[in-house]
């Protein structure tokens, strides 16, 4: 029976070509973002299941309240937590601590080479499913100063040697013995380590001063994290007490002006995705992201099962007589259902090959990542869901159209008696083309305001120079050195030494200020800049002067401030601020020697907030070189050679300013990924109202050679024939275009500095998907109108 | 076999009625041949629709092998389609999609036979109508007179105790239509099967045993 279906299901398709095509292709677009939304998610909810005890395994984290009364939920928890876990409450099989700072640059012969690692225990390796290809888990992480890599991490460092018993020297960390290998991980975990230092190793590091001192300090939550394997017969409340019982023995309760901690568990299985929390660690997408993408996925997925509803609704006339028949000899209503459910399915099944064939030319050939993109490779049981998920939309799909068309009663058929207004077909057909353009409206109207602010960012005026400027890193040695040597290269105009870049996200600091006269704390921005900083950026003083040339490097004397900063000092005037004293850090007092005119030194989605521009040598990372010169090649190679002369042995990594400005602040990747999905959305649309026009039309072809017999002309035809149609577009736009202002500003308000949405934006839109809703009507109706009547007359 | 008594059929029309039967009696025993006759619009389609239990009366009793069809659940209405009547239309009514052989075999896949049943039922059927060689055909490929037969050959091959047959020689050529009538004869008189046709041509009534004149919603004498 269920082959019969099948069978007439494909011999359907083979003659409702449009049809087939139509839905095919409609679905087969959408389901193809599906999969990559299904691979994603998949990845996302793979993590941390190789642990060997994972449904008792916890992590311990932190509700803290500042004492200004701010609220942060924190990933990590105090270090002395786990002794105090481990020593007196006898819930816990095992309790590792994970502490992760070992991060900086590890030195090797010439190289130096950024290791990003953590201080943990041995019972790391027992609580998580982290195996040794070589050296004993037992062990490994006992002595103080041992070190187990990550075998990429060993390759990076060591080459292709043998590692075991070799040294790890860290910048500023000290060395380390390797005493073990890890294995590839068998599957993903939030914990994604190079290097795993023994923890023992921390009371020295703390003493020497490596560390700050944080081992014994209840109130220090940064970058500890706590994990729990509890014993097989311990519930997850008694862990709960337990930490109810921890937090009331170190913490007084919060309240103004004192801070406090609360301890609270999270399952290990509910760490990815991410839950947000701040300082967590791994890679995770977070929730929010994961949500979001589903619900694009879905929502495009079902656009494309409305075609399918609608069109099958259009057709049911075609299928009616067939029904009957069926139900004269014998079929139950329920087996006319399946069969019809049969058919979307199969529908569906055949759009799943097309998508996955999509997906693949779309993983291997293409870089248009809609975001979603995983690389993850399909195995079986992804292909396995694939087909559920098929089949699950086939009966989404179908199932409105199955019963409608299952509901018809023979004798009715069978006199011809059939109104496609019997089943409310005609209510549910418009709303579902409404529905349709309203979302494709929407998102054009959202499109459009994203490209537009992204060509506003990016031919925004920061207020720095950001042309003919290229930056080289300061790997060692003497910044004025460099600078000296850089200069005698030819077409060189103006060096400066910086931390970072202008204008790049996180590549200003953040340091505590304090006036000397009230003491009001605030916290502000600042880049490490010398004498040339403002020269070659081209910032503009207010008041006071620049750096001077010879100023104390190792004590710092003056800062430079932007008219923000100013006016959160309650001053006047910039000429008022200069000479006034501040506290940096409570550490050591400056006093302001020069204001500058505000500019954007974060990305423009920030406003401007108060900051400095510090002379601190040991912050310098790059040299700002700004060249006058046309022939940038052979500057650049002049560059390279006096770069390499003074760090021999090493790679030379130079960076035109604008293009690394380019690169990490358009908005290629979201412009592209939105336009790609609003070009899918209004397909599918445009698409599904193709279908339906032409199918509606061809039920009133005899009406319409009946007119022109009578004398209608071809253009009032189309008009007849396309009115209700363009009322229902103007209904969406109706809709829509609120809805679209809406989304739109809520995109917006990220940005500090946007545009407004303005009447072009709503008008163009509309008008461009009212120019592809007509191209759909007006094809269709126009070839019915134009065609001879008597063809169709002389048909029936 | 099928008894009609003082069965009423109206249909709404604005606020009023339109009565299309009135008080019809009609008794019909097992292997008459019965055609019913009348002008056009004077109900016997619809006569035809309620004895089929396609339609249902606005009043009176009808009685099939003697049981009350309104008693009837849904099911076993099902089961008297799949069962004890076949059906035969004036347009043929086949399943563009399917060919010959599956339009036949219909009625079969809805009734609980195994798949080796089914083929000898359909193959005997095709056997007997000589459209062995026509099977794979599908309907748009066949002309009229062979597109009934097909109907008729499905209405039949669940052997039923009665067909039901609306105008069925109405779209055919006279000569198409003497072979469909002589085939409702050898059905009634070989197979004892049970036939009542609508017709408007005196020529096929008289392949009949008994005609039945409907007028104005009423059984002439
Ligand atoms: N669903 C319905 N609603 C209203 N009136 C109906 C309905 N079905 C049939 N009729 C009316 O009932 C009357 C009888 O129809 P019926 O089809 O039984 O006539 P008929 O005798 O078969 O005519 P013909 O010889 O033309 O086929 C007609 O006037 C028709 O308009
Ligand atoms: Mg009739």
């Amino acid at each position: 029976m269920l082959l019969r279906y099948i069978l007439i299901a494909f011999r359907n398709l083979r003659r409702q070509r449009l049809f087939a095509f139509i839905n095919i292709a409609g679905l087969a677009l959408s389901m193809t973002v599906c999969l990559m939304v299904l691979k994603s998610t998949k990845k996302e909810f793979s993590y941390d299941k190789f642990h060997p005890a994972a449904s008792r395994t916890w992590r311990i984290t932190s509700q803290a309240t500042t004492q200004e009364g701010k609220h942060y939920h924190m990933a990590s928890s105090p270090l002395p937590l786990a002794n105090v876990l481990r020593q007196d409450y006898a819930i816990a099989e095992d309790v590792v601590s994970l502490y992760g700072v070992l991060s900086g640059n590890v030195i090797e012969g010439k190289k130096k080479l950024p290791v990003n690692g953590a201080f943990t225990e041995p019972s790391f390796f027992r609580v998580f499913g982290f195996s040794l290809k070589s050296g004993d888990p037992a062990t490994a992480l006992s002595a103080p100063n041992s070190i187990v890599l990550s075998e990429a991490a060993a390759g990076k460092i060591f080459g292709n040697t043998a590692v075991m018993g070799k040294v790890v020297h860290f910048e500023k960390m000290g060395d380390y013995i390797v005493t073990g290998i890890l294995a590839p991980p068998p599957g993903l975990s939030h914990i994604d380590y190079e290097a795993y230092a023994s923890l023992s190793s921390v009371p020295a590091l703390e003493q020497q001063g490596m560390l700050p001192n944080r081992s014994q300090d209840w109130n220090q939550v940064q970058d500890g994290y706590t994990y729990v394997k509890l014993k097989p017969d311990v519930s997850k409340s008694s862990l709960a007490t337990a930490l109810a019982f921890i937090s009331q023995r170190f913490y007084q309760p919060a309240a103004k002006g004192i801070g406090s901690i609360t301890l609270e568990q999270q399952s290990l299985g509910s760490i990815s995705p991410s839950q947000e929390l701040y300082n967590d660690i791994g890679n995770a997408s977070p929730w929010g992201k994961v949500l979001a993408a589903i619900a694009v996925a879905l929502g495009l997925l079902i656009c494309a099962c409305f075609n399918y509803t609608n069109l099958s609704i259009v057709r049911s006339l075609q299928r009616a007589r067939e029904v009957g028949v069926r139900k004269v000899n014998g079929a139950l209503r329920w087996q006319v259902f399946l069969q019809f459910i049969t058919e979307s399915v199969v529908m569906c099944v055949l759009s799943l090959v097309l998508a996955i064939l999509m997906l693949i030319l779309a993983e291997n050939y293409t870089s248009i990542g809609i975001g979603f993109m995983s690389g993850e490779p399909v195995d079986f049981m992804l292909f396995g869901w694939f087909l559920v998920f098929s089949v699950a939309t086939g009966v989404l799909a179908g199932i409105i159209p199955a019963w409608a068309l299952s509901s018809f009663q023979p004798a009715k058929v069978l006199r011809n008696m059939v109104d496609i207004k019997l089943f409310g077909g005609l209510g549910l057909r418009k709303t579902l083309i409404v529905i349709q353009f309203t979302l494709s409206l929407t998102a054009i109207i959202f499109f459009v305001t994203v490209y537009r602010q992204f060509a506003y960012k990016e031919a925004f005026n920061m207020g720095f120079s950001r042309d003919n400027i290229l930056n080289v890193p300061l790997a060692d040695g003497d910044f004025q050195l460099m600078k000296d040597r850089m200069m005698q290269v030819k077409g060189v105009e103006a060096i400066t030494a910086s931390s970072g870049t202008l204008g790049i996200p996180r590549h200003s600091g953040f340091l505590q200020v304090k006036t000397a006269t009230n003491g009001n704390r605030m916290q502000i921005g600042y880049y490490a800049g010398d004498a040339d900083f403002l020269k070659v950026m081209q910032l503009k003083l207010l008041a006071g002067t620049d750096f001077p040339r010879t100023m104390s490097r190792n004590q710092e004397q003056y800062i430079i401030v932007n008219e923000q900063m100013v006016k959160s000092l309650n001053l006047k005037s910039p000429s008022d601020a200069i000479g006034k004293a501040i506290w940096l850090s409570d550490s050591s007092m400056v006093s302001i020697i020069g204001v500058i005119k505000d500019f954007n030194y974060q990305p423009i989605e920030v406003p401007i907030f108060p900051m400095a521009i510090r002379f601190v040598p040991d912050q310098f990372r790059q040299l700002q070189i700004l060249i006058n010169t046309k022939d940038k090649d052979a500057l650049m190679a002049g560059i390279k050679a006096a770069w390499l002369e003074m760090h021999p042995g090493q790679t030379f990594t130079g960076e035109w300013m604008s293009d690394l400005l380019y690169e990490k602040t358009s908005g290629k990747e979201p412009v592209s990924g939105v336009a790609i999905l609003v070009l899918m959305i209004t397909v599918i649309a445009a698409l599904g109202l193709l279908g339906v026009v032409s199918y509606t039309t061809f039920t009133r072809r005899r009406e319409i050679g009946v007119r022109k017999v009578m004398g209608a002309g071809v253009s009032g035809l189309v008009l007849l024939l396309s009115r209700n149609y363009l009322r229902l577009i103007a209904l969406a736009g109706l809709i829509a275009l609120p809805l679209g202002y809406l989304a739109s500003q809520l995109f917006l308000r990220i940005f500090a500095n946007r545009i407004s949405i303005g009447f072009f934006t709503l008008a163009g839109s509309f008008a461009a998907l009212l120019c592809i809703a007509l191209l759909a009507i007006i094809s269709q109706t126009w070839r019915a109108a134009s065609s001879n009547p008597v063809d169709v007359l002389r048909n029936d | 076999m099928i008894q009609l008594q003082k069965i009423s059929k109206h249909y709404p029309v604005g606020f009023g009625k339109n009565e299309i039967l009135k008080d019809v009696d009609l008794t019909i025993e097992e292997g008459e041949f019965v055609s019913i006759m009348g002008p056009s619009g004077s109900g016997k389609s619809t006569l035809l629709h309620i004895l089929g239990l396609l339609e249902e009366p606005s009043a009176g009793q009808y009685l099939f092998q003697g049981e009350r069809v309104d008693k009837m659940n849904e099911k076993k209405r099902t089961q008297l389609h799949r069962g004890a009547i076949g059906f035969v239309f004036q347009a043929y009514h086949l399943i563009d999609e399917l060919t010959v052989y599956e339009n036949i075999e219909t009625p079969l896949l809805y009734k609980s036979l195994s798949g080796s049943e089914r083929k000898s039922k359909v193959a005997d059927v095709l056997d007997r109508f000589n459209m062995v060689a026509k099977k794979d055909l599908f309907p748009n490929q066949l002309s009229g007179g062979q597109q009934q037969l097909v109907g008729i050959a499905r209405a039949i091959v669940a052997e039923p105790r009665v067909i039901l047959a609306d105008e069925p020689t109405g779209n055919l050529h006279s000569d198409q239509a003497k072979v469909i009538m002589e085939l409702f004869k050898q059905l009634n008189e070989q197979d004892k099967i049970t036939i009542i046709q609508v017709t408007h041509s005196d020529l096929n009534a008289t392949y009949g045993n008994r005609i039945i004149q409907i007028r104005d919603g009423h059984i002439q004498g």
